[in-house]
């Protein structure tokens, strides 16, 4: 029995189910706000102030404007998941393809100067570097930032990707039944797709679990410096910074600094964004595990 | 030779380039539009300025300064959390990785790799929540979470988290070239000449483990440096990073307007890359010095 593999497809089944069904799910409206309310203790009426701290009417909370910090959350989870699940597949299709073929058409050699210099910098500054012009009180829709932010984040991480495959195609390359294949006349393309991919198969779907938990901590790293999925909305008195998709990466980086008082404005985004992390986590070694025992040598005594 | 001249000549132009996307890209109405010339125009300016020194002038807090006179101290703050982070990580990641390949304990490996996907900035929060929830349930503070001034940093935060992320990293690494190391002939050898167990992991297995490593220390040092922007932003440590995210982009009090300092961005993107080429050389030089000291 295979508990890894278990909690992580659990988990990640329930993530996905809150992304899809989290403005069902919700308490109140997104929009709703309590500033200020009365409320019945033991000790009479009492006043309430945002932000409130988890009660049974805000089970998480409410943030400084009062809004629900629960409602935002599972509003918020849509953008997080489906922009995390999107840049992860189109980095392994494409970064997938470009590499079985580089992998087929090209002689493995050391790696050679590819784009070192540009890893210096880490990619999360370069993709700030991209967004910092149209992401802060931007005239476009959430959607269509998201849409920008999932291609960037995309497009940089499918060389990584390529590399991982090209290498792995030349080493199956130079297998006996590729040679085979090739002396009975199977065509570069027969090769690639019929013979090499799916032997690439297992490594393929890990690589996207890996890619997902890489894209999900670039999304928190800009969240932390206020470049959220899907725009900020940026306000110069007070100075603040907001998501405007309320994304879970976006949720820690407005909460950022409430470390010492009013923490459940940082501890449930926190937790929620902790929670997507190790399921993917679990997934990852879950899958590792399935397919290691799955193709072990077959032990006869 | 051709190829060595090249790539200080292709890190020049990254770094104008990069530094120019954000005047190059912008939202005009309801669509992006490139702006080729303004950000052309900025980097033509910057080289016109150069003579001068026009191009080191910047603004921080609305007032002009030099960034020849700023950046010596901002480096030097970041390079010296660096060096003690690297040191500190690169001893830990080394001898707790070869101590644990010798743990083949399933719980160990999960727990290790389940913090290697942490990111830094969660790293750093629960810290900073740590160290407050400690002080509030006992009333000593541990450490301090986050950076009031110029004269008292944080200290002891910062540089735990800045040498977990190469420690953790290291771990990994070295308990896998250790059991690679390990179940080669040599090592048998030298246990049927009936050595030590820890003078064959001092003088055989070591030595033989530091070469894989050392060609790792690029990939470290990229880690470090982008551990370095995070960590100094939450912990308010007056360093580079956190400058080019200070006065670079600007974004200004009581007003709408976001301020981007481009010859400021160019000059610390080059810092940038050469605190990255000193941390790489210096981590490179130090596993050279153990493989001297260590090699039989």
């Amino acid at each position: 029995m295979n508990i890894r593999l278990a909690v992580g497809i659990f988990l990640t089944a329930l993530i996905v189910a809150v992304a899809i069904f989290g403005p069902w799910l919700a308490p109140y409206e997104v929009s709703d706000d309590k500033k200020i309310e009365w409320v019945e203790t033991e000790d009479g009426m009492q006043m309430v102030f945002a932000p409130a701290p988890p009660s049974r009417a805000n089970w998480f909370g409410t943030n400084r404007w009062g809004y629900d910090i629960l409602t935002l959350l599972l509003y918020g989870a849509r953008y997080t998941v489906f922009s995390v699940i999107t840049v992860a597949l189109v980095r392994v299709v494409l970064g997938g393809l470009a590499g079985l073929l580089l992998g087929l058409y090209t002689e493995l050699k050391s790696p050679s100067f590819n784009f070192s210099c540009l890893g210096v910098l880490p990619l999360f500054v370069i993709v700030y570097f991209f967004v910092f012009g149209i992401n802060i009180n931007s005239t476009l829709s959430p959607w269509t930032l998201v849409l920008l932010q999932v291609s960037l984040l995309s497009i940089f991480g499918i060389p990584g990707v390529a590399a991982v495959i090209q290498q792995k195609t030349g080493e199956i390359k130079k297998q006996e039944f590729v040679l085979a294949a090739r002396t009975i006349g199977a065509g570069k393309w027969r090769l690639a797709f019929k013979h090499i991919l799916p032997f690439l198969k297992e490594t393929l779907v890990i690589l996207a679990v890996h890619e997902s938990i890489a894209v999900l901590n670039i999304q928190g790293q800009l969240g932390i410096f206020n470049m959220f999925l899907g725009g900020t909305v940026f306000t110069p008195n007070p100075m603040l910074f907001h998501s405007r998709t309320h994304e879970w990466a976006g949720l820690v980086g407005q909460a950022k600094n409430y470390v010492s008082a009013n923490q459940w404005i940082l501890a449930f985004p926190l937790l929620a964004f902790m929670i997507a992390l190790v399921s993917l986590y679990y997934l990852s070694r879950g899958l590792e595990d399935y397919y290691r025992d799955k193709y072990q040598p077959y032990r006869h005594a | 030779m051709a190829k060595k001249l090249l790539i200080p000549i292709i890190i020049v132009l990254t770094v104008f380039v990069l530094a120019g996307i954000p005047q190059l890209i912008s939202v005009d109405g309801n669509g992006v539009v490139f702006n080729w010339r303004v950000s052309l125009d900025s980097a033509v300016n910057y080289l016109k300025g150069l003579p001068s020194g026009q191009s080191f002038l910047f603004i921080a807090r609305k007032m002009p300064r030099n960034f020849l006179d700023l950046f010596p101290g901002y480096t030097l703050t970041s390079f010296i959390y660096l060096v003690i982070a690297a040191f500190l990580g690169l001893n830990l990641g080394i001898i707790l990785g070869m101590f644990c390949s010798r743990l083949r304990s399933a719980v160990f490996k999960d727990a290790i790799g389940l913090f290697g996907i942490i990111p830094d900035f969660i790293i750093v929060l629960l810290l900073q929540r740590g160290v407050v929830y400690i002080q509030k349930a006992t009333g000593i503070k541990v450490a301090k979470v986050v950076a009031m001034s110029l004269t008292e940093p944080a200290i002891l935060l910062p540089l735990i988290t800045m040498s977990l992320i190469p420690a953790l990293y290291l771990i990994r690494t070295v308990s896998n070239h250790t059991d690679f190391v390990l179940s080669r002939e040599y090592i048998q050898g030298a246990r049927a000449r009936g050595l030590a167990p820890l003078y064959i992991y001092l003088h055989h297995v070591f030595p033989n483990v530091l070469p894989f490593i050392k060609a790792d220390m690029h990939k470290v040092a990229g880690m470090m440096l982008a551990n370095l922007f995070i960590v100094e932003y939450l912990f308010n440590i007056y360093g580079i990073t956190r400058a080019l995210f200070y006065y670079g982009f600007q974004f200004v009090r009581y007003s709408y307007v976001v301020n981007y300092q481009y010859n400021f961005v160019v000059n610390v993107l080059f810092v940038i890359i050469f605190l990255y080429a000193a941390l790489s050389l210096l981590m490179r030089g130090y596993i050279l010095l153990l493989e001297r000291k260590f090699c039989r």
